[in-house]
């Protein structure tokens, strides 16, 4: 063990960018994109644990339990007395979402008084509110339908044939596109597999522009090289991560390829750039990775990707609008979910390169700035050699 | 004047040394308090809008006639909609939910007014972009609350006209009610659901970038010797101090929480501290055996990172814990400790959680540093000797 141990030291000590390369463009793709597809390959809550309250008892309300709990995302596995039972169950967390159906519910049903049922959610738990929600209403909105068929039909007499034009006058049809099944993982993973990648290419941009700050604008040419040559590898990366997606867990691919590649290339080359730049300035290696990463990291969350930025603040909206991860983001789950052509997403593709040129021509300023601030320390050192 | 000029360039450089010498001592403390609070500060007023506004909708009226302008204008008065009615065909409509220009569209088929007054059932289609699920919910949610208003009047008129009195009409309208209420977080916002999950990890990520650099730099000088005695001292002193701050910045964040986004932050600090104390003997465990691994501090810090969003998304947090596949489970909560931390946070800052509900995580935070702090230090302790011998040979 130790033999193997020391082995490894030596080899990264001898190739000291083999291994991180390997571990920020091949392994770590893999490694996340395995854990967290399996994770959530199940794609959306379902079988919510969910606790009853049942004060009526009458076969009514045993049947719409039964109802609610025969639909895949429901299930009554807990009955408690009272509400306040049923709160502490969700306080602990053995349930996530909750029913109370009052006493004598079904007598004030058929006496007309309109009963109330109280639902409960755990709040704290969205991912399984938002499906729970959704559910419950159209749950309840079938119910009432059903009851309100039997008054139209009882008490005003209406046909069997008119019933439903007057019971349900609009019935609203809902079209689902992109993600038929409301998948919670088609909408988180895409997006968020590269927000975790693009931590490691902007770092390993940042290492890299360290290492080559004692080069100037003469050797402009080299910078350019490796910034093309990292983001080259930064971007097969991404295609690696969302490769693993795609063949062992499904994740669809509906859009241009073309364009795909395109984005992730550009996009590779942006962030890579950017922690370059990032690398250049900062003195210290470790602060400037650090700084770099700290740059980024908060632009998955910024960037509009899981909370929409039309529910954030105008500042954060248009500061979103110079996000790189703005338009990556939503692009790539686009490219997922939707037939997308080049055209629907070229504004972002030609946005995301005159970002990168932008970088690029800071990149320069900042290098001839340096070398201007660097010379007579340089001509000193020179001098000094010269009369040694 | 050049011997002057020389010298004020050695003072310079001096000056320039000794900042960043006091710049690395403050760093890991600046890191573990102020880095957090910033966050705080910046998802906070990200995340402080409880709703989700201004969701573009498109608006397709084949019918035009009284009652789907009835319709359209209730959506246009919708506060939390977009509405457009730019288009005049179902392809550029359909061009419009590709492109991202719409996140729904209401369809108005011909006909609807003439099906509604014959009482034979009108027909409305809606297209949701369901890729996105925060404005999949709000479009659903308002579409829902406006035909069930609209049904509701009509309902109301129907039986009115059949000869029910209005007080009962109303009644047999509202046959079925239905109270939500959203537990811990009645508005279900965003920012309530986010931050002990957040302010966890800032603790986790804090304390990593911080301890790791310096128990690197640390391992390199025991290679060439101090006794072991004195240089543990040091690092458990080092480490605790590191734990005193990442504590006060959790209790900082908490306080801008409070008083800036006015969130309302339950429990007791004794308990925050019943899972927090086990939480840091584990990461100071996690960080000891990251620093056994890593000899550059760069490499180090850019594996640190990288944790941020995985062990976030894997620890019952985010995707809930019961849906996790059972394998799964059993290794993350091995291998990493976040989800005896996360998740009693959460319980505790939203759910107001007793010692009953906390007690279960940190007892298993505490077996899990039971365990990985001394593997921890065995890993350090063996690499010390290892990169000695080495060095030696």
């Amino acid at each position: 063990m130790s033999h193997l141990i020391a082995w490894f030291y030596r080899f990264k000590k001898r190739h000291p960018y083999l291994t991180m390369s390997v571990l920020v463009y091949a392994l770590v793709p893999v490694v996340v994109g395995l854990a967290l597809g399996y994770e959530m390959h199940d794609d959306s809550p379902v079988h919510i644990p969910t606790v009853v309250v049942n004060g009526d008892k009458s076969q009514f309300s045993y049947d719409f339990i039964n109802y609610v709990d025969q639909t895949a995302y429901f299930d009554v596995s807990l009955w408690a007395e009272t509400s306040e039972q049923a709160e502490r169950l969700i306080q602990e967390g053995q349930a996530l979402a909750g029913m109370i159906i009052p006493a004598d519910f079904y007598k004030d049903l058929l006496a007309g008084k309109s009963p109330d049922i109280l639902l409960l959610y755990d709040g704290s738990q969205l991912a399984v509110v938002s499906v729970a929600k959704l559910t419950l209403s159209e749950i309840m909105l079938n119910m009432n339908g059903a009851y309100l068929q039997k008054i139209f039909a009882g008490k005003l007499g209406v046909l069997p044939t008119e019933l439903m034009g007057q019971v349900l006058p609009i019935n609203v049809t809902y079209h689902n596109m992109f993600n038929p099944t409301k998948s919670f993982r088609y909408y988180l993973l895409p997006g968020m597999l590269l927000a975790i990648l693009q931590v490691g290419i902007v770092m390993m941009g940042a290492a890299r522009g360290y290492e080559s700050r004692k080069l100037y604008v003469r050797d402009f040419g080299r910078h350019i090289q490796n910034i093309i040559f990292w983001s080259l590898l930064a971007a097969l990366g991404m295609m690696l991560c969302l490769g693993v997606q795609f063949i062992c867990f499904g994740l669809p691919y509906r859009g241009t390829v073309l364009g795909g590649v395109l984005l992730l290339l550009i996009y590779a080359i942006t962030i890579t750039c950017m922690g370059y730049i990032v690398g250049s300035l900062v003195p210290e290696r470790v602060f400037a990775v650090q700084l770099a990463a700290i740059c980024v990291l908060p632009t998955s969350v910024l960037g509009g990707y899981t909370y929409p930025l039309t529910a954030m603040p105008e500042a954060y909206q248009s500061f979103a609008q110079f996000l790189p991860y703005t338009y990556l983001g939503s692009d790539i789950r686009s490219l997922c979910l939707k037939p997308l052509e080049v055209h629907h997403i070229m504004p972002h593709l030609v946005f995301l390169a005159k970002y990168a040129l932008v970088e690029i021509l800071l990149l320069l300023l900042i290098k001839l700035l340096l070398g201007w601030l660097q010379k007579p320390s340089r001509d000193k050192k020179l001098g000094k050699e010269a009369a040694l | 004047m050049k011997k002057l000029g020389l010298q004020s360039q050695e003072e310079v450089k001096e000056e320039r040394s000794k900042f960043f010498h006091w710049f690395a001592q403050i760093k890991p403390y600046v890191i573990l308090t102020l880095i957090p609070l910033f966050f705080t500060l910046l998802f906070g007023g990200a995340f402080s809008p409880v709703s989700n506004t201004d969701v573009p909708v498109l608006i397709y009226d084949m019918d035009g006639s009284n009652e789907s302008r009835q319709l359209v204008d209730y959506f246009v008065e919708y506060p939390y909609l977009n509405i457009y009615e730019s288009v005049s065909s179902m392809a550029q409509l359909e061009e419009a939910m590709l492109s991202g220009e719409a996140l729904g569209a209401v369809i108005v088929p011909d006909g609807f007014g003439a099906d509604l007054q014959s009482r034979s059932g009108a027909e409305v289609l809606v297209m949701q972009d369901s890729s996105n699920f925060m404005n999949m919910s709000t479009i659903m949610q308002a579409v829902s609350n406006i035909s069930g208003t609209m049904n509701a009047g009509i309902r109301l008129k129907l039986l009115q006209a059949g000869g029910m009195l209005p007080e009962q009409a109303a009644k047999n309208v509202l046959s079925l009610s239905v109270v939500d209420r959203g537990l811990y977080n009645p508005t279900y916002g965003y920012l309530y659901f986010l931050f002990p999950g957040l302010l966890a990890v800032f603790v986790q990520q804090t304390l990593l970038a911080a301890a790791t650099p310096y128990l690197i730099e640390k391992k390199q000088l025991l290679c060439s010797g101090p006794g072991w005695r004195r240089a543990f001292a040091e690092v458990a002193a080092r480490l605790g101090s590191f734990a005193l701050a990442g504590t006060l910045g959790l209790f900082i964040c908490l306080l801008a929480l409070s008083k800036v986004f006015n969130y309302p932050v339950n429990g007791s600090a004794g308990l925050i501290l019943l899972v927090h104390v086990p939480f840091v003997l584990a990461v100071c465990g996690m960080g000891l055996l990251i620093s056994a691994v890593f000899d550059d501090t760069a490499d180090c810090t850019m594996f640190n990172m990288f944790l941020t969003i995985p062990t976030f998304l894997s620890c019952g947090y985010a995707w809930p814990e019961y849906m996790m596949p059972e394998a799964f489970k059993a290794v993350a909560t091995h291998i990493w400790p976040l989800y005896y931390y996360a998740n009693p946070l959460r319980d505790i800052i939203m759910k107001d959680a007793d010692y009953a509900i906390v007690a279960p995580f940190a007892e298993g935070c505490l077996w899990f540093a039971a365990f990985w702090l001394p593997a921890g230090i065995l890993a350090y302790v063996y690499k010390v000797r290892l990169l000695r011998r080495i060095e030696n040979n």
